[in-house]
């Protein structure tokens, strides 16, 4: 992964990736800025030191859609991956559909995600 | 630096206080809806808009109430709405303010209308009138047509998908499927939220119901809203109710509604008919509107003496079957036919998913496999 992690991060119960997941983009095709960590931008400095090394996905796109909804600014195009073991490891954190996902270091991350709607 | 910077006028760093999360409202990765205390002690409503280039977080306050909290939190307010107040500052990261007008903030710095706090709030349909159309001449005849449009749209197609159920549906149950709560309205344009209705079966049949009614209103609504059109849909049953109910959700020919969007749950995602899509469907109801003669054998079931209507079913104990009306000169035979459980001939003309039967004979004995002639 990109940055030194805080110890115990990703948590021991977070899984190697197995699913097809959502993202908000900005623009389309998918461009790595959009797939910056809040670490990686230094951002949310006050925010869970680990959770700040992943990036939020979504197992559903109705909740993609709904979380672009609620702000805008985060984007407003849907992208869709296949995440697969060697691209990291995967947590449900938050709400039930929403993942936080902790991308191995040697993955160009918006490579694997295509843009399927504009919302 | 942000262009909101530019929005406003600067006010004391020290004028919203600290801003310190009182209650929790939303959050992800950082609290994204919150209440807080102003320093006059006032309840404040705290919105994450976006991170600015240096990644500090930009949020826009607005005085609020318990009141209005109580309300996001029952989904009876959207977020937009709760955000829409007459005093409104924008905050940034490092402790600049201003004072602003919500109107005057990019339209990306709200949240979209009819969001609420969770997507459980989602409206089942949400039904949004545009057009010539203000909030000083919303007519009744608009208000009537918003809140039964919904009504009329779901009934075919919940009478499809329940048609085809081996199991059969009551009538007042299924009605509480497609006559929905209005749960909120707005003017300006002229908007109705309509939400589950009570009691919903959420892993029963309710469930599946509406899903499949979901899923022909869905292809519906696609097929509608595309401009050109150089074919037409499926002559069949399940696209006769689509097309029914297409018929109540585009907007009228003429007067002050042109534009129908619809959103929530069933549609998935917003559609736009306009008074094309009103083309698209009369011309494929005018071509469908040709009756196509039949001629069924069948046994008469569900005969109802009032309505005229039975169901003529292929086998006995069978539970699907054609849906059929008759005039008065025919109950006679109908009748017969409904007592004596005899097998019979039917001939008659399809039309919008129904038979009308114009000739009814009982047959002697079982005629051999089933035979259908259309054309």
């Amino acid at each position: 992964m990109p940055l030194v992690l805080p110890h115990d991060c990703p948590p021991t119960d977070a899984l190697d990736c197995e699913l097809e997941v959502y993202y908000v983009v900005k623009v389309s095709p998918c461009e790595a800025t959009d797939f910056q960590t809040h670490a990686e931008r230094n951002s949310q400095r006050n925010a869970d030191p680990c959770n700040r090394c992943g990036l939020s996905v979504w197992k559903d796109e109705a909740d993609a859609r709904y979380q672009a909804g609620k702000h805008p600014r985060l984007g407003n195009m849907i992208a869709r991956g296949r995440l697969q073991a060697e691209h990291g490891k995967l947590k449900q954190t938050y709400r039930p559909s929403h993942h936080t996902w902790w991308p191995a270091d040697d993955v160009e991350r918006h490579s694997i995600f295509e843009v399927i709607a504009t919302v | 630096m942000s262009e909101l910077r530019n929005i406003g006028s600067p006010i004391p760093r020290n004028y919203l206080g600290a801003l310190r999360p009182k209650h929790v409202l939303d959050e992800l990765d950082r609290p994204t809806l919150f209440t807080a205390s102003f320093p006059t002690t006032q309840l404040a409503l705290v919105y994450w808009i976006e991170e600015d280039a240096l990644g500090d977080d930009v949020r826009l306050v607005v005085p609020t109430q318990s009141t209005i909290i109580e309300h996001l939190l029952r989904g009876e307010l959207t977020i937009r709405e709760a955000l829409r107040q007459p005093w409104a500052w924008l905050a940034f990261g490092d402790g600049d303010a201003r004072s602003i007008r919500v109107e005057d903030l990019p339209h990306d710095c709200l949240p979209r209308a009819g969001i609420y706090l969770s997507r459980e709030f989602e409206p089942i349909i949400s039904v949004r009138f545009t057009g010539d159309i203000d909030e000083n001449n919303v007519t009744a005849s608009i208000i009537g047509r918003a809140t039964d449009t919904v009504r009329r749209a779901l009934k075919p197609l919940l009478d499809y998908v329940t048609d085809r159920d081996v199991e059969g549906r009551p009538t007042n149950s299924l009605r509480r499927l497609y006559d929905l709560p209005a749960r909120r309205m707005a003017y300006g344009s002229f908007e109705v939220d309509f939400g589950a209705p009570a009691q919903l079966d959420l892993l029963g049949d309710d469930r599946r119901y509406m899903e499949q009614a979901a899923g022909m209103l869905r292809r519906g609504l696609s097929w509608a809203a595309e401009t050109s059109k150089d074919s037409t849909p499926p002559d069949d049953p399940e696209w006769d109710a689509i097309l029914t109910a297409l018929r109540y959700l585009v907007p009228p020919g003429t007067g002050q509604v042109s534009n129908v969007e619809l959103s929530g749950q069933l549609t998935g995602s917003k559609v736009s008919l306009n008074r094309q899509a009103t083309r698209n469907v009369i011309r494929a109801l005018k071509f469908r509107g040709k009756p196509k003669a039949v001629n069924l054998e069948g046994y008469v079931r569900e005969f109802d003496r009032d309505k005229l209507t039975f169901t003529l079913r292929p086998e006995p104990g069978v539970m699907h079957g054609e849906k059929c009306y008759c005039d008065e000169s025919l109950v006679g035979d109908v009748d017969d036919a409904f007592n004596s459980e005899r097998r019979v001939n039917l001939i008659g003309f399809r039309s919008g998913g129904w038979i009308q039967v114009v000739v009814v004979e009982e047959l002697a004995e079982h005629s051999g496999p089933d035979s259908q002639v259309e054309g």
